[in-house]
């Protein structure tokens, strides 16, 4: 019996020890180091990847991944990537410099520091998950349209299909979206992905998704004659086909393109097997919509590759588009834009490094275009648009860790200058 | 015994995933928008040619394109008054030649090159302050005379002329065929800038649209 107890016991304790090694090394300063280190390799690899890769690739191979292989000579490593690596360091800096420092009021600088930088670690968690992002174009005003006004922001990056209801007026009356995370994912040269609501008369199937068929100039090099496709064995619709083009390292150049079929539901839950309409689709500009349009049931819909959109919750209008070029060239020197908020009538100034801040949302003077516009022609402004939830936080926390740095900083000092002082009078009594 | 059961488990997940009916597979289209109040209204109804705003497919490059030449000289009267021998003996030197783009040309001396832009193929300033300045520039497409002139016009702050008036404009030999030429004054605005130059002059020739082939 008592031989049974005591390995009971020493079990308990074999798990104990166990757990308390895990523990040991989550909250250690070894983990500290050691993450500390790959984030140093990580960021080095991930700015040098920038000029291989463009910015966006490299940023989601190292900077948005739990893992990467990076090819070392002829040799594949498999690395952790700087979000799992973040994680654990919050992780290890919780543990560590939280739950298991020795917590004193007499020593709170420390503590305070640490949980400083804690916040700027969830503060990059926060945006990343939480962060929508886009640009706004203002054309200049005219008198004649609304084009100097939106209250519409687009994603450089992420194409969504929008299949909208027109009323009997030919007017939109809702937007139904497929966003980027159901149209991403590999697509393969036969893949389709069906598409439905309930709302809507019809299944739209989506085949052949091309990530690009654009190179760097804007000329849409994928898009085959139907002569050419037929040769390539790709589909032809309404006399043309479209072929991959490998994407161009800046994101934004990047245009995709579709085949959709669309298929009328029959009964709930029930779609007819043969295709009503067809079309190839291919991404489009926000300021010139040109969707592919149907009818089902003498309803009219139309179905359209566009950027990502969100709704602001608040409009802006421009009042003004000013640029100076370069004397005797058309490079543009500085450039701004004064903007009004259509609701309040607050009146803004937006130039380079002078934002808008307003509800949550930054508007930053990004660009302007269209790109080769002569004198004279009708310019618009690019607004870069963000809303992070964490915006300040990462300057709140480095407010935080000053604080705890200069509390830990002063005590040291006092500690020392009393210390000192302790040492003179031993000194002096002993003389 | 959980060797038996596994195996069967994977047998019935064998024989499930055979017997799926892929074509039922479907995503739900969870998201919506109001469509927003300022957004251009779309076009309805177009071809695949008119959405993609195709008028000859980039891998048909046997096929003819339209190309506008301009050659134009814009400054303070006086300047280009004094200068508009220079202009006429620059614009008789404008040739099609060799290299990329292909054009050649004799500068005048006294007036300075500034660096070309995408467009502006030859780009010079001249005048005591370089307040005078004259390019050439070729286009890709680039619009009818009398929108072209109309632009010009609009930089110089005069009303849109008519059709008519357009084609009223005299005629000048200009590189392979011939231009528009185009004299007027006015107040002139520049690229971007808000407020106007009095007392300014502008000259130059129009080549609108000549259709031509495209290297293959």
């Amino acid at each position: 019996m008592k031989d049974t107890e005591s390995e009971g016991y020493q079990s308990a304790r074999k798990k104990k020890s166990l757990l308390a090694k895990v523990y040991n090394f989550f909250s250690g300063y070894l983990l500290a180091v050691i993450l500390l280190t790959s984030l140093l390799a990580l960021t080095y690899f991930g700015t040098m990847a920038q000029v291989e890769m463009g910015l966006y690739e490299a940023s989601e191979k190292y900077f948005e991944s739990f893992f990467l292989v990076e090819k070392v000579g002829f040799i594949h490593v498999l690395l952790p990537g700087v979000y799992l690596v973040s994680a654990l360091l919050f992780l290890n800096l919780s543990l560590g410099a939280i739950v298991r420092a020795r917590k004193s009021w007499r020593r709170p600088g420390m503590l305070i520091a640490h949980s400083g930088i804690l916040y700027i670690l969830l503060a990059g968690f926060v945006a990343f998950h939480y962060t929508k992002e886009g640009n706004m174009l203002l054309y200049e005003p005219n008198g004649s349209d609304k084009m100097h006004q939106s209250d519409e922001i687009y994603n450089l990056i992420n194409w969504s299909v929008e299949v909208t209801k027109y009323n009997s007026d030919g007017e939109r009356e809702l937007i139904h979206v497929i966003g980027p995370e159901q149209l991403s994912g590999s697509w393969n040269e036969r893949d389709s992905r069906n598409y439905r609501n309930k709302d809507i008369p019809f299944q739209i199937k989506v085949s052949g998704y091309l990530r690009n068929i654009a190179n760097g100039k804007g000329q849409l090099a994928g898009l085959l004659s139907e002569k050419k496709a037929k040769d390539k064995g790709v589909r032809v619709l309404e006399g043309y086909g479209v072929e991959a083009v490998p994407t161009n390292k800046n994101m934004e150049f990047n245009l995709p393109a579709a085949y959709i079929d669309i298929y009328v539901k029959v009964k709930s839950n029930e779609y007819a097997s043969e295709a009503a309409s067809s079309a190839l689709i291919i991404g489009a500009g926000p300021m010139s919509p040109r969707p592919f349009t149907f009818s089902v049931n003498d309803e009219q819909w139309s179905v359209d590759l566009t950027r990502q959109r969100y709704t602001l919750p608040f409009a802006i209008e421009l009042e003004n588009f000013q640029k100076e070029d370069h004397p005797g060239t058309m490079r543009a020197r500085e450039y701004s834009s004064d903007v009004i908020k259509i609701d309040t009538g607050r009146k803004v100034h937006i130039s380079m490094n002078k934002p808008m801040r307003d509800a949550g949302y930054t508007l930053y003077q990004a660009s302007w275009g269209p790109e080769g516009a002569r004198p004279g022609d009708r310019l618009y402004t690019s607004l870069a648009v963000s809303h992070n939830p964490a915006d300040q936080w990462p300057k709140y926390g480095t407010y935080v860790i000053a604080i705890g740095m200069t509390i830990h900083f002063v005590q040291k000092l006092f500690s020392y200058l009393k210390r000192n002082n302790r040492s003179r009078r031993r000194e002096e009594d002993s003389q | 015994m959980f060797l038996r059961y596994f195996n069967l488990a994977m047998v019935f997940t064998l024989f499930g995933l055979i017997s799926c009916d892929r074509s039922e597979e479907y995503v739900e289209i969870k998201d919506t928008r109001e469509p927003s109040r300022f957004s251009p209204d779309p076009e309805l109804g177009l071809s695949f040619k008119d959405r993609v705003g195709i008028q000859q497919t980039s891998n048909n490059p046997s096929e003819s394109s339209k190309v506008s030449f301009f050659v134009k000289m814009v400054g303070p009267k006086s300047l280009i008054d004094g200068e508009k021998s220079r202009f006429d003996a620059f614009c008789k030197t404008l040739k099609v030649g060799k290299g990329n783009p292909p054009f050649e040309w004799a500068k005048p001396d006294e007036w300075d090159d500034v660096e070309g832009t995408k467009m502006r193929i030859a780009n010079f300033s001249f005048g005591p302050d370089k307040k005078g300045e004259c390019y050439f520039t070729v286009l890709p497409g680039g619009g009818e005379l009398l929108s072209n002139l109309n632009r010009w016009r609009g930089q110089m702050g005069l009303p849109n002329a008519t059709r008519a008036d357009a084609d009223a404009l005299p005629s000048r030999q200009f590189l392979f065929g011939e231009g528009k030429y185009v004299e007027i004054e006015g107040s002139f605005k520049g690229f971007g800038v808000s407020e106007g130059k009095d007392g300014y002059k502008m000259i130059g020739i129009i080549m609108p649209e000549l259709q031509i082939e495209l290297p293959k």
